[in-house]
């Protein structure tokens, strides 16, 4: 082993990390249908925990001393245009290769337990295998292209996924409208690496960076041009407003499918994108503040309509999109640190709420039957607590740390964003910050009203099914206590300086191992740009910042709590939602609009998908039948048919008459030639 | 050099007139791979080692096995097979109860077809030696009188400029070492033309390969139940 | 080195000799192999115009655009022999002949 690890083989070990998890989809996906089910699991189990250990073992020895690069090979080249292949692991790639293979590893193993009843056991690997060799190619590559490459990847494994039971109608559709979504996104995606390409001539990354002050002197109407596009891709992958209505939807696949792509990796790409290009979009001031706005409302939006959703697995959907606001908002306000900082805490706390929904749902569907919305619904849950004491503990320990209560990792991550709105002092910086407080106050609310309903108060379902739940399997719950563990802990890796200072830490490790990766879009930053990070501390700012928002997070979870968690708490719940008694009982406006996700579905369904409709049909209609069909084909026909009429009294049927006619015409051709060519 | 090129002029022309003149398929096959060879050997000659190679490859290795296994397939090795020679209308006619040509049919069926406006239309041999004789008058006449530079070739430049796509004058030593210069026609100097030069053309080729692949699959399928437009072999074979 | 003029009449010469083969050939293969003579003289045409051209003129790509056209030629001359056999072979199925006067279904 020894011997594997030197230097030498960095080479080996860097393309290692992808290609395991390749190995395990090819062999899932050639075999899967021969193995049985240990074997087939613990081959992609294997394969991805095997590329976790790499990676951790790369992040330790090589990253901190210097960015390692792979050989390289030339994918695409022709004149004037060349890509390279090769994969670059440096400090933020190091970090997103090591949550994706971590949080993977953990969601393969739960996988075991909770898929063991399908009968697309192998085929669900080999597409989870498929993901996260996709999502590694994304953030290993060195170029936009490569990350173009993975970034399709995991989309198309996303809609596999998805519609994994295809069987049913809704997922089928559910797959679809997540690919579509994401195509759009993907549209923007690509003209915003066309301009890039176009001014540059280059997509590598180190290139760029290399090119920084040539990018810094570049007109800044063509960066916002290339920002925006780009900023369009990341609303479609990462689920932001207008594109964000898949993800919600997505929650027709399979629970740790959830956790892994919709929550803790492939919705993180477009922020990792967005960070991994800083040295662009820092100066392309109108597309960071477009990408702080949409971030701030979505966060709000999503935030809102969480609150109201019944089915345990949208919440935790409107959830993930609301937190991914923040990340954008963040990243919008050129603190891209804090924004990969979130990303790194939430994909520990969201995968753990995820996957302890999931052990709920696996426990209740044992004898509600596969596909039962009713093992969904919270309002048909009630009192888990006592039949799933480490589910129901885990998910606790989640759900604190996604409403930011204090000393969890993720009040460390939300407080960060919050004071770099509060800390840039302007009028967008004070509107970032209003909208971010309220989103938090939702994020809080929706948190303990999922722990209330489900794990605390008497069970509203169906009696048999609450008898029969039981706590799931040890390959279930030993990822649940490792993720509570990482949700608790990843935040102390960032202290905020008023609680770092007195103890003595300087420069917390997240900020310092991160600095790198933003060396060079700063030193191209004028003096006094907004994006500069700024070095002073003020503690009595900070110092109320973490206050209120650890007075706001605790204030709300607790009331959320003590309503949802009694049975009198509900009763008020259900006079605020429901006006009139028995049949005469309707929806109170607001509650029903939130219900109803604020019609955007609906909006979309008549704006856009119906006059495509429309057009499409006019287009069927005037276009192809009547133009092409008619005029064009049949006409096209009917004129030939006619001249043909004529001619045809020449054709023999015999080949060789006309290869007669060609020789003689060749000679004919080849005489004149010879005349006209003599003359002159 | 010189020595090369005569003796490939001389074998491709016994080669083709192998091919025109054999009425066995098989012979004509041989005809047209030595004229192919030596075809070869031309191309060496004029300093184009790759082209002489492909050459051999596709043409030689490839095209002939093809012609051989068509020419397996159709079970028609001479010309007499197919028909008798001279006549229209006078293909093989099959007896519906073996499954065999017969002449007994044939003869009659030769009888039936003949049709008066048909056959006055028949080109004799005599035509086509007539009708390509004029083409290769025309042909050396232009060539005779091609401009006085296509008397001899020019001297050729010891090597390219891979990068600069220049001709440079080097050392055969610095040919060796400098891996940026390209000898005339050596493979690399030919596909640095196909990739920087016409690429475009190269993916449009591709295309059309592809193309043909499945055309010839398409063509040459057994009848498919339930799929439209192939032909029931079983049902048609009675009467050719 | 062989003088440009001759190496164009072999060309052409061998073109003629698929000319007649052509014309006079009734079976569709040997018509077919007839064809490959022609496009293998029309390449020997091209190889001779690129050495040519490279002794009086020094640019690589021009050079060697004549050999890359015999590739080209080359290329297609393997699709189109692909497709004639494919066609041969299901004329053959239909009329148990490869007569190429046969195929008179399309007269008139």
């Amino acid at each position: 082993m020894g011997d594997l690890f030197n230097s030498e083989n960095k080479e080996l070990l860097i393309w290692a990390v992808p290609l395991l998890p390749l190995l395990g989809f090819l062999i899932n996906g050639a075999f899967g249908r021969r193995m049985n089910l240990a074997s087939s699991g613990g081959i992609a189990s294997g394969a991805v925990v095997c590329s976790f250990i790499i990676a951790v073992y790369m992040f330790i020895q090589y990253v901190p001393t210097a960015p390692i690069m792979s050989d390289g090979y030339t994918w695409m080249g022709t004149a004037g245009f060349r890509i390279d292949f090769r994969l670059l692991v440096d400090r933020l790639s190091g970090l997103y290769m090591l949550v994706i293979t971590g949080v993977a590893s953990l969601i393969h193993i739960y996988s075991v337990g909770y898929m063991s009843h399908d009968e697309g056991y192998a085929r669900y690997f080999a597409y989870l295998n498929l993901f996260v060799f996709s999502m590694l190619m994304l953030v290993m590559g060195d170029s936009l292209v490569t990350l173009f490459l993975g970034w399709e990847g995991v989309g198309l494994c996303s809609y596999l996924l998805i519609g994994f039971w295809y069987k049913e109608m809704p997922n089928a559709i559910a797959g679809k409208k997540a690919f579509i979504a994401n195509r759009v996104g993907d549209f923007g995606f690509m003209i915003g690496m066309f301009l890039i390409f176009w001014h540059f001539g280059t997509l590598g990354y180190t290139d760029l960076i290399g090119r920084a002050a040539e990018v810094a002197a570049t007109d800044h109407t063509l960066l916002n041009w290339a920002c925006i596009c780009l900023f369009v891709g990341a609303c479609g992958k990462s689920a932001q407003i207008p594109l964000y209505v898949w993800l919600p939807d997505a929650m027709a696949g399979p629970t740790p499918v959830s956790a892994l792509i919709h929550a803790a990796t492939m919705v993180t790409a477009g922020i990792y994108m967005v960070a991994r290009m800083n040295f662009v979009f820092v100066h392309a001031e109108l597309a960071m503040d477009i990408v702080a706005i949409v971030g701030g409302v979505t966060a709000l939006f999503a935030g809102t309509i969480g609150l109201v959703q019944r089915d345990i697995k949208k919440v935790l959907a409107y959830s993930t999109v609301s937190q991914l606001g923040f990340m954008f908002m963040a990243a919008g306000l050129g603190a891209f640190h804090v924004a990969v900082f979130h990303v790194f805490t939430h994909a520990f706390f969201k995968a753990l709420l995820f996957l302890g929904s999931g052990s709920v749902i696996h426990a209740l569907e044992h004898t509600l039957g596969h596909g039962n919305p009713d093992s969904q619904d919270m309002w048909k849950m009630g009192g888990l607590k006592e039949k799933m004491p480490i589910t129901m503990a885990t998910m606790t320990i989640g759900a604190m740390a996604l409403s930011g209560i204090p000393l969890f990792s993720g009040f460390f991550s939300k407080d960060a964003i919050l004071f770099t709105a509060f800390h840039r002092g302007d009028l967008l910086g004070y509107i970032i910050y209003g909208l971010g407080v309220l989103a938090a106050i939702c994020t809080a609310f929706y948190s303990f009203r999922l722990i209330g309903l489900t794990f605390f108060g008497k069970w509203r379902g169906n009696e048999h099914a609450y008898a029969h739940a039981d706590e799931s399997p040890r390959s279930m719950t030993m990822p649940l206590i490792v993720l509570a563990l990482f949700a608790i802990l990843a935040g102390y890796l960032w202290l905020p300086p008023a609680l770092a200072h007195p103890i003595g830490i300087e420069h917390p490790w997240f900020e310092e191992w991160l600095a790198p990766a933003w060396a060079a879009a700063q030193s191209t930053l004028p003096e006094g740009s907004h994006y500069r990070f700024s070095t002073e501390h003020h503690m009595g700012a900070e110092w109320m910042n973490i206050l209120i928002s650890s007075v706001i997070a605790i204030g709300v979870a607790v009331f959320a709590f003590m309503i949802y968690s009694k049975p009198q708490g509900l009763e008020k719940v259900k006079k605020l939602a429901f006006v009139g008694e028995g049949d005469a009982q309707r929806m109170t406006p607001w509650y029903k609009l939130l219900l109803n996700k604020y019609y955007v579905d609906e909006i979309y369904e008549k704006l856009v998908i119906g006059p495509i409709r429309i057009a499409s049909d006019v287009l069927f209609v005037v276009v192809d039948v009547i133009v092409i069909d008619l005029l064009f084909v049949n006409g096209s026909a009917m004129l030939v048919k006619a001249s043909s009429d004529l001619g045809r009294k020449m054709q023999t049927g015999y080949v060789r008459h006309y290869l007669y006619a060609f020789a003689v015409g060749m000679v004919v051709l080849s005489a004149l030639f010879l005349l006209i060519a003599n003359q002159r | 050099m010189i020595a090369l090129f005569w003796i490939s002029f001389i074998v491709s022309l016994v080669g083709s007139a192998l091919l025109i003149t054999q009425k066995h398929a098989v012979y004509a096959l041989l005809g047209l791979l030595i004229a192919f060879g030596a075809s070869a050997g031309v191309f060496l000659s004029l300093d184009a080692p790759f082209i002489a190679v492909s050459q051999i490859l596709i043409y030689a290795g490839a095209l002939a096995v093809m012609f051989l296994f068509v020419l397996m397939f159709t079970d028609t090795r001479t010309e007499e097979d197919v028909g008798l020679p001279g006549a229209v209308g006078s293909r093989a006619v099959f007896d519906p109860a073996t499954g065999r040509p017969s002449k007994k049919k044939k003869k009659k069926a030769d009888e039936e077809e003949k049709k008066p406006a048909l056959s006055g239309m028949v080109m004799p041999k005599p035509m086509a030696v007539a009708v390509s004789l004029a083409l290769l008058v025309c042909f050396t006449a232009t060539i005779v009188t091609l401009p006085s530079d296509y008397n001899r070739f020019g001297p050729l430049p010891s090597a390219y400029d891979g990068i600069n796509f220049e001709g440079v004058e080097r050392s055969a030593d610095q040919i060796k070492t400098d891996p940026n210069l390209l000898p005339f026609g050596s493979t690399e100097a030919v596909s640095r033309t196909i990739f920087e030069g016409f690429p475009l053309a190269f993916e449009v080729v591709s295309l059309l390969i592809f193309a043909a692949v499945l055309g010839a699959v398409l063509l040459a399928r057994r009848h498919l139940v339930g799929i439209p437009g192939t032909q029931d072999v079983a049902k048609e074979s009675g009467h050719a | 080195m062989p003088e440009p003029k001759v190496v164009l009449f072999l060309a052409a010469f061998l073109f003629c000799c698929g000319v007649y083969g052509v014309l006079s050939r009734r079976h569709l293969i040997m018509l077919l192999m007839s064809l490959e003579l022609m496009l293998n003289a029309i390449n020997i045409m091209l190889v001779t115009f690129s050495r040519h051209w490279a002794g009086k003129n020094h640019d690589m790509l021009g050079s060697h655009a004549g050999q890359f056209f015999t590739l080209m030629v080359m290329a297609v001359a393997a699709a189109e022999v692909g497709i004639g056999l494919a066609i041969i072979v299901a004329l053959y199925r239909r009329k148990h002949t490869a007569d190429a006067d046969a195929a008179t279904d399309l007269k008139n």
